[in-house]
């Protein structure tokens, strides 16, 4: 298939966010590892989206390398957003960084485009206090 | 206050999708609308990956609140890559429906996803690491639906 006919991607910058975490657990299982790593608070900026994560409202417990987090976000307006990212840690070699994928489900309103809407994100690990800063696009 | 540079993100394409359908059967329960749509069949082709999707391997298990609104895909089953590697992919995203520009005042449907695969050490392992983004279209006689793919590096 020429390049030509592949069908062009395009994404936009839609927020960030600043997730500090809090002392993570990993231990290897029979079947497969698990790690938890917690959610002890953080902030929402960008053009689409702002307000706070919520401290202690979930973590990342991710598995055999995959990333799955679970918790909520409350947007300046006090919109309650439910946040499911799946994805990645590359941290073999070099600085770690992140590749991931967030779902939202959100009350049906001014914010609900986020349960309709792909998003990618990188991230990379910062300190004082630990953190990950997640940049979010929309898959137009 | 955090700091306000926005790093950018690339990609590349990666391979597409192309699959078939017989059936499509949704119906409404106490728990909301659930939809299957296995797939006949399927062919991947593209720089990253070439191969077919196995018939009947699983489905699109879609759940949905008003379908003619669009769904939330959640698909799973079974990629066979030339070289005999088999591949799970499960498929998430969306089916929307919008403002169809090449034809005004009708709608069209597009989906937007994000792939999670399972690959065999060897490879095609990259495909367990990475993560890919997606548009399709769905398109008929027959009735099918085109995913393209790219890798975010």
């Amino acid at each position: 298939m020429a390049q030509a006919d592949i069908p062009v991607i395009e994404l936009e910058y839609a927020f960030s966010i600043r997730i500090n975490t809090g002392d993570s657990v990993f231990f290897q299982g029979p079947m497969r590892s698990r790690s938890y790593e917690p959610v002890a608070g953080g902030e929402i900026f960008g053009p689409r989206l702002q307000g706070r994560v919520v401290a202690g409202s979930g973590a990342d417990f991710a598995s055999n390398g995959m990333l799955d987090a679970h918790f909520m976000l409350q947007a300046a307006d006090g919109t309650w957003i439910y946040v499911n990212q799946l994805g990645y840690e590359h941290a073999a070699e070099g600085e770690p960084y992140f590749r991931v994928t967030p779902y939202f489900d959100t009350p049906t309103g001014p914010h609900d485009w986020l349960g309709k809407t792909v998003f990618v994100g990188t991230g990379i690990r910062g300190v004082e206090p630990d953190h990950i800063l997640y940049t979010y696009y929309a898959l137009l | 206050m955090a700091d306000l540079q926005i790093p950018g993100i690339e990609l590349e394409y990666a391979f597409s999708i192309s699959m078939v359908f017989n059936e499509r059967i949704d119906f409404v329960g106490p728990r909301g609308g659930k939809g299957y749509v296995p797939p006949a069949s399927g062919t991947v082709s593209g720089p990253r990956l070439n191969g077919r999707v196995v018939p009947y391997s699983g489905a699109d298990y879609a759940i949905f609140k008003d379908l003619s609104q669009g769904i939330k895909v959640n698909t799973h089953y079974m990629l066979e890559t030339d070289d005999g590697a088999w591949i799970y992919i499960n498929n998430r995203g969306y089916l929307n429906r919008s403002p169809d520009p090449q034809n005004p005042g009708q709608t069209k449907l597009y989906f937007r996803m994000s792939p999670y695969f399972e690959a065999p050490n060897g490879p095609h392992e990259w495909l367990s690491r990475t993560v890919i983004i997606g548009t399709g279209e769905r398109r008929s006689n027959p009735d099918r639906s085109e995913f393209t793919y790219y890798v975010v590096k």
